[in-house]
């Protein structure tokens, strides 16, 4: 029984898709579950695979093609179609033996060795620049990307301890860095330009969002000082891959605090409002290119571990460019932090159908008035986008109360620490 | 729990194991009529008679050897060297008997037998009488090298030792044995190979075992004084060394000292600090500092002797030098 694959919808907004490749050939057989094919969205290049097994008889649609959502792109089953054997004439003086020719051999892509260019090790630069520094020292601040040569050492011989660096790191202007800094984008030349189909996108939909969804706003300040002191200590004995960022701490506060309030985890399509149990939370992630809202799913049920892990895995996607089609869709809930680059405040456009946004500014050092004295604070801005035909000020309100509550208790559930990995010798 | 000496909890220990198997027997110098040089083998004789207390002549190889042999044949023999000292006399029947015996016969016989030795310093007792041999069972594979610092531990320690079907080497310190301490009552033993970590801290660790534990132990509690919170660990086993704990510790304070009575060359600190640079480098924030008796044979006068052997300033001068 012949079935269509057809080009399928992989994001909230896609509504067509390029066919970029097919990793398939008419006649092979396809298992399914098995990579079929690459499509390019409006936000990404992903891979999609078979939803039947069988013999792949016809490719309908060619790299390189764009068609609709839904189009039949290719069938799997049935017979394979009558190719009529193109007549080449004969070279000059060639006899016809009858013999079927001979198909020119495949070009086998033979996997080569790659050379892998040598990737100095932690502190290894530190050495060559002939900083002093302790081992700890040095693998604490090249995790970091901290320049040693800017810290006086006060360990053993003027050496550079731990406690410097973390000292030195603590009066740097903007600590966390839950995502690297985008790259300025190179200044284009003057005059009229097409956009690219990721732009439109990102066009069409804030277009529509800030033209069908009466925004309003409410900010809070939060004391984010138990939480960094907390993010310390699980770091402690982390190393980079395992780092949790503070990135991380809004998105589980925010999870946690959002089973309370489900018209803020909620979707509004024209066919009216739907709340959502589950929080998928998207997480706005810049590229040279654009924006693209990667999805964590059932982030209300993951560990703080469990969503650092996940963070960091649609991240390593985001910059490959490869998403799997579930990874863009099914968001309830959208997390926005510009705090990397140093913004004091800003306000975020909903992500429609969803009903809310938060903008997560820059953690800034700021005296706060407490029994008569100042004392030092890290002060973290937020600021929650709603759409008010759904949402009131006072719900609102409670949940960035609640989530003021939850970071500035800062207890998260107890994370299991890496235990130490010993060679039995 | 009922509070008892270092030498009483030895005693109890080869008494319990004796009663609860028959193949256990002690020989040595002076372990029956006597009672043991050290009284560590106290009322055996009356309880087990002459022929699981045997009074040995003062041969130190015989008595290894002869402890190898009943060990070979299904005994579990429990040799008493006078002091570690007299261990080298025996040298041979340890590192070329019984740490290889059960390698060379492809496992097909075993040794289970403990040597037990007194040692250490500061009685005035000179340099031939004053060693801390550690080291040189701790080079040798195919023994096991235990070394107590508690009361509690040298009677489970012992008891496991017995239990063990390798070669154990036990070494006391003699200034242990009259210290007292709590004694969970009845059957109990502690695992060999793993470290104790008597005191919780994040500033720094500090590593010893035997004697030196107290040493360190009340350096510990005066740099809390001073504010500084060190972990202490009693390595209780040299080997095997319990590295996971020592590792666990240094990744969490990223300093260590290590507080040992033998010399500094060659010593337990040097093969612990090179494991802890091989598996925790990059958690150190400072040079790992050994705590040592000093690299000479031991002083006859007592404030040479003293000097020689670490005090409890020294450890808590390293603990500042490292922080």
């Amino acid at each position: 029984m012949p079935e269509d694959i057809i080009m399928p919808k992989l994001s909230d907004t896609m509504l067509e898709g390029t066919l970029l490749k097919w990793f398939k050939h008419e006649g092979d057989y396809i298992q399914q579950g098995e990579t079929l094919f690459e499509v390019e969205t409006d936000k990404a290049v992903l891979e999609v695979a078979s939803s039947v097994s069988g013999m792949l008889t016809q490719i309908l649609v060619q790299a390189g093609e764009k068609v609709p959502v839904g189009t039949a792109i290719a069938i799997v089953g049935g017979e394979l179609p009558k190719v009529v054997p193109q007549q080449e004439p004969l070279p000059e003086g060639a006899q016809k033996t009858g013999q079927a020719k001979k198909p020119p051999a495949q070009h086998k892509e033979t996997p080569q060795l790659k050379v892998v260019p040598h990737k100095k090790e932690a502190g290894e630069a530190a050495f060559a620049g002939g900083t002093h520094a302790s081992p700890a020292a040095q693998s604490y601040a090249a995790e970091r990307g901290i320049d040693l040569s800017q810290i006086a050492g006060t360990g053993i011989g003027g050496m550079i301890t731990l406690k410097d660096v973390r000292d030195y790191r603590a009066h740097l202007p903007s600590r966390e860095t839950p995502f690297p800094a985008i790259p300025a984008e190179p200044v284009p030349a003057e005059g009229t330009t097409v956009l690219s189909t990721m732009r439109k996108a990102i066009a069409a939909t804030v277009s529509h969002s800030k033209r069908t969804i009466p925004h309003f706003y409410l900010s809070y300040d939060i004391d984010m000082t138990t939480a960094l002191n907390r993010l310390v200590e699980l770091n402690r004995n982390r190393n980079d891959a395992d780092t949790i960022t503070i990135n991380d701490v809004i998105i589980k506060a925010a999870s946690a605090t959002l089973k309370n309030y489900p018209y803020l985890n909620a979707l509004y399509p024209e066919q009216g409002l739907v709340l959502k149990k589950e929080v998928n939370m998207g997480i706005v992630i810049g590229l040279p290119e654009g924006l693209i809202i990667p999805v964590l799913k059932s982030a209300d049920s993951l560990t703080l571990e469990d969503i650092s892990r996940g963070v960091k895995k649609l991240r390593e996607k985001a910059e490959a460019g490869k998403f799997s089609s579930d990874d863009l869709t099914d968001g309830t809930f959208t997390i926005s932090n510009l705090g990397m680059l140093g913004v004091a405040d800003f306000a975020a456009i909903i992500y429609p159908p969803q009903t809310a946004i938060l903008a997560i500014s820059a953690i800034k050092d700021t005296p706060v008035l407490k029994d008569g004295l100042f004392i030092p604070v890290k002060m973290l801005r937020v600021t929650l986008s709603m759409d008010h035909r759904v949402v009131d000020g006072i719900s609102a309100a409670n949940f960035l109360r609640d989530l003021t509550r939850y970071l500035e208790k800062s207890d998260f559930e107890t994370v299991a620490k890496p235990c130490c990995t010993v060679e039995d010798d | 729990m009922p509070e008892i000496t270092y030498r009483e909890a030895l005693n109890d220990a080869l008494r319990e194991e004796m009663q609860r198997d028959a193949s256990v027997f002690v020989l040595g110098e002076d372990v029956g009529l006597y009672g043991g040089a050290f009284k560590v083998t106290e009322g055996l004789y009356a309880e087990f008679g002459e022929k699981r207390v045997i009074d040995m002549p003062i041969a130190e190889g015989l008595i290894v050897g002869a402890a190898i042999g009943a060990a070979m044949a299904g005994l579990r023999p429990v040799a008493e060297l006078m002091t570690v000292n007299f261990a080298l006399l025996a040298m041979d029947q340890i590192v070329n008997h019984a740490a290889k015996i059960r390698y060379m016969f492809g496992g097909k016989t075993k040794v289970p037998l403990v040597i037990r030795a007194p040692g250490g310093g500061g009685n005035q007792l000179g340099a031939q009488h004053s060693q801390s041999l550690e080291s040189y069972f701790l080079h040798c594979p195919g023994l096991k090298v235990v070394m107590p610092s508690t009361p509690e531990d040298a009677k489970g320690l012992l008891k496991e030792a017995i239990r063990e079907d390798d070669p154990i080497v036990f070494l006391e310190h003699e200034h242990l044995y009259n210290t007292r301490g709590e004694v969970p009552p009845g059957d109990y033993t502690i695992p060999i190979g793993k470290a104790a970590v008597r005191k919780k801290g994040t500033d720094l660790t500090i590593i010893s075992y035997s004697n030196m534990a107290l040493i360190a132990g009340e350096a510990a509690e005066q740099l809390v004084k001073e504010g500084i919170q060190s972990e202490l660990i009693d390595l209780r086993t040299l080997s095997p060394l319990d590295l996971a704990t020592l590792v666990a510790s240094v990744r969490k304070t990223n300093r260590a000292i290590i507080v040992e009575e033998d010399w500094k060359t060659g010593g337990v600190g040097a093969e612990v600090s090179t494991r802890i640079y091989e598996h925790a480098f990059s958690s150190l924030d400072a040079p790992i500092v050994r705590v040592a008796g000093k690299d000479t044979p031991m002083p006859y006068a007592k404030n040479l002797e003293q000097a020689a052997i670490p005090r409890v300033e020294d450890v808590i001068q390293a603990a500042i030098a490292v922080l």
